[in-house]
C-alpha cells in the first residue's frame, strides 16, 4: 500500500486489535494505540500475531509501553527484526 | 525508613477515638466522622503533603505504617483515610500551579478530605475508561456524572473526578478533574448497606458542577499517566496495608484469647491440629508484610529515580500485592473463625470481634475486582520470558 510507512500486512494485524477506531478513518504513525482501545490482553494478542506474520521475535527487551504506544513505534521494531531475519 | 519520626506519637493519639467508634460505624453503616475529625486535627490528613505547603512531609512507607495501625483498630476508617491520602498523593504528585498553591495548604490544615469517583454504570470498575464527558461552555468544564460507589462521599470537601475528555472523545480518553465540595451539586442516588466495610458509607452519588479548566489534574486525556504513576500503585499499597493491618490485629486478639483463661473447653492449645492452624494464619500473614515491604521499596525507589512504574514486572508486581493481599487476608481471618469457634468466633458478640472483620476482609477481592487484575497479570505474564521476579 502507497502512503503508508508500514505494510499493509502490519497495517490489517493491527487494526484487529484496535476496537475504538473506526473502520474507514487513517491509522496515523503517532496514534496513540491506547487511546485506540490496546488494552493489556490485547497487546498480547497483537504481539502473537505481529510475530506469526513476520516470522519473528520480539525480545523481552522490546515488550515495554513504548513499543506499544503507537503504530510508528511498533513498526519500527517489527521492521527492524524483520530486516534482521532476511 | 519514616520521613515522620513523630508518627507513632500522632496515631497513638488517634488510636482510641477510631477505635471507639468502630462498632456503631459499623452497626448504622455511618461515616466514622470522630476518628476522621481526629485524624484531620492531629495533621494526619496531609501525611503526605510536603512539608513546603504545611504538611507532614511523609512518604510511602509513612502511608503503609500508619494504615495499618488505623486498620487494626477500624478497617472502615483506615480504608476512608487511605482513600484520602492516596487522593493527596495524585495531587502531590500531578497537581501543578495555582490548584496545587490552593489545595495542599487546605488538605494540610486538615480542612479537605478527598473523596475518589472512578466507578460509573456502564463500565464497572475499569479504571481507565470513562463514559460521561466533560463539555466545554467556553468559560469551565462541566461534570454531570453518576458515582455509584464513593467512599465517604457525603462528607468530602473535594473530589477527584474521572471523565471522558470530551464529547467527541473515545472511551480511553480519561481526564482527571479536582471540585470542590461548594462547586457541586451532591445528590444522593443510592444507599450503602452492604455486608462490610459499612462505615466507609460508600453511597451513590450524582455529581454535577462547573469547574474552571485550571483544575484539570494533570494532562486532559492523560489520565492513564497518573493511574500508571500515582493512583493504581498508592491504591494497590494503602488498600493491601488496611487490610493486612485489619487480619493481624485479629490474630494478635486470637493469640492473646488462646493465652487466656477465657479461651474455651473446646480449644486446646497444646493440640498440634490447632498449632497447624494458627501456623497457617500467620504464614499468610508474613507473605502478605513481606511483599508488602518490598513493593513498598520498588514504588519509593522507582520514584525516586524517575520512572514510571509502567514495566512489565513493577506492573506484575502490584498487581500481586493486591490479589495475594485480599486473597490472604480474608483466608487468614476465615480460619481465625474456624479456630475461635462458633461462640469466640463467629457470634457478634464475641469480645474476639472476628465477625466484623470476616465481613469487612471479604470486600477485598471486590475492591477493585481481583479478576481484572488477574486477567492484567496474565497477559503481562507472557510478555516477561525472562521472568523477573520482585
Ligand atoms: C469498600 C469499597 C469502597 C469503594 N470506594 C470507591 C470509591 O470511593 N470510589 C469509586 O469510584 N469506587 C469505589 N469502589 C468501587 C471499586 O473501585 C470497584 O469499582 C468495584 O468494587 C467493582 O465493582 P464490580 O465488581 O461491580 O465491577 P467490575 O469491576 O466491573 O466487575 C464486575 C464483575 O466482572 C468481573 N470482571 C471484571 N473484569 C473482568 C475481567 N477482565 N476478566 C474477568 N472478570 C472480570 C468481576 O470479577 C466482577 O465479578 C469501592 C468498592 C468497595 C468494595
Amino acid at each position: 500500500m502507497t502512503g503508508s510507512p508500514w505494510s499493509a500486512e502490519f497495517e490489517r494485524v493491527l487494526r484487529g486489535y484496535l476496537p475504538l477506531h473506526g473502520p474507514d478513518a487513517r491509522l496515523r504513525p503517532d496514534d496513540s494505540l491506547a487511546d485506540l482501545g490496546l488494552d493489556s490482553m490485547a497487546t498480547v494478542g497483537l504481539l502473537v500475531d505481529v510475530e506469526e506474520e513476520f516470522g519473528i521475535a520480539l525480545a523481552d527487551d522490546d515488550l515495554t509501553d513504548q513499543t506499544f504506544a503507537s503504530p510508528a513505534a511498533l513498526w519500527a521494531v517489527v521492521d527492524r527484526l524483520r530486516g534482521a531475519s532476511r | 525508613m519514616s520521613a515522620v519520626p513523630w508518627r507513632a506519637a500522632l496515631v497513638d493519639r488517634v488510636l482510641p477515638v477510631v477505635a471507639e467508634h468502630a462498632a456503631v460505624v459499623d452497626t448504622e453503616a455511618a461515616f466514622p466522622a470522630q476518628g476522621m475529625a481526629e485524624l484531620a486535627a492531629s495533621g494526619l490528613h496531609g501525611l503526605l503533603v510536603p512539608a513546603e505547603f504545611g504538611g507532614l512531609g511523609g512518604g510511602l512507607h509513612d502511608l503503609v505504617g500508619t494504615a495499618q495501625d488505623l486498620a487494626g483498630a477500624c478497617l472502615s476508617t483506615a480504608m476512608v483515610w487511605g482513600m484520602h491520602c492516596q487522593q493527596v498523593d495524585t495531587l502531590v504528585q500531578h497537581a501543578t500551579g495555582s490548584l496545587r498553591d490552593d489545595v495542599l495548604p487546605r488538605i494540610a490544615r486538615g480542612e479537605l478530605y478527598l473523596a475518589s469517583v472512578t466507578t460509573e454504570p456502564g463500565k464497572g470498575g475499569h479504571l481507565l475508561t470513562a463514559v460521561a464527558a466533560l463539555r466545554d461552555d467556553g468559560d469551565a468544564l462541566l461534570v454531570d456524572r453518576d458515582a455509584p460507589v464513593v467512599t465517604g462521599g457525603l462528607h468530602a470537601d473535594g473530589f477527584l473526578i474521572t471523565m471522558r475528555e470530551a464529547e467527541d472523545a473515545g472511551s480511553q480518553r480519561v481526564t482527571l478533574v479536582y471540585a470542590d465540595r461548594d462547586q457541586l451539586a451532591v445528590e444522593r442516588s443510592g444507599g450503602w448497606d452492604t455486608v462490610g466495610m459499612r462505615g466507609t458509607e460508600s453511597v451513590g452519588l450524582r455529581i454535577a458542577g462547573r469547574v474552571p479548566a485550571g483544575q484539570v489534574v494533570g494532562q486532559p486525556g492523560g489520565f492513564r499517566e497518573i493511574a500508571l504513576r500515582s493512583m493504581a500503585p498508592v491504591g494497590h499499597l494503602v488498600w493491601s496495608a488496611c487490610w493486612l493491618g485489619a487480619a493481624r490485629a485479629a490474630l494478635a486478639d486470637l493469640v492473646g484469647w488462646l493465652r487466656s483463661s477465657e479461651r474455651g473447653k473446646g480449644v486446646d492449645v497444646r493440640s498440634e491440629l490447632t498449632a497447624e492452624r494458627v501456623a497457617r494464619v500467620r504464614m499468610d500473614l508474613e507473605v502478605v508484610s513481606a511483599y508488602l515491604s518490598r513493593v513498598t521499596d520498588e514504588v519509593v525507589a522507582s520514584r525516586a529515580g524517575g520512572a514510571s512504574l509502567s514495566g512489565v514486572d513493577a506492573q506484575i508486581h502490584l498487581n500481586t500485592l493486591k490479589v495475594v493481599a485480599a486473597e490472604s487476608t480474608f483466608r487468614a481471618v476465615d480460619r481465625m473463625v474456624r479456630i475461635a469457634g462458633l461462640t469466640a468466633g463467629y457470634r457478634k458478640d464475641s469480645p474476639l470481634r472476628l465477625e466484623r472483620r470476616f465481613r469487612d476482609l471479604r470486600s477485598a477481592s471486590l475492591n477493585y475486582a481481583d479478576d481484572r487484575l488477574l486477567v492484567s497479570t496474565g497477559a503481562l505474564t507472557l510478555m516477561d520470558r525472562a521472568v523477573r521476579l520482585l
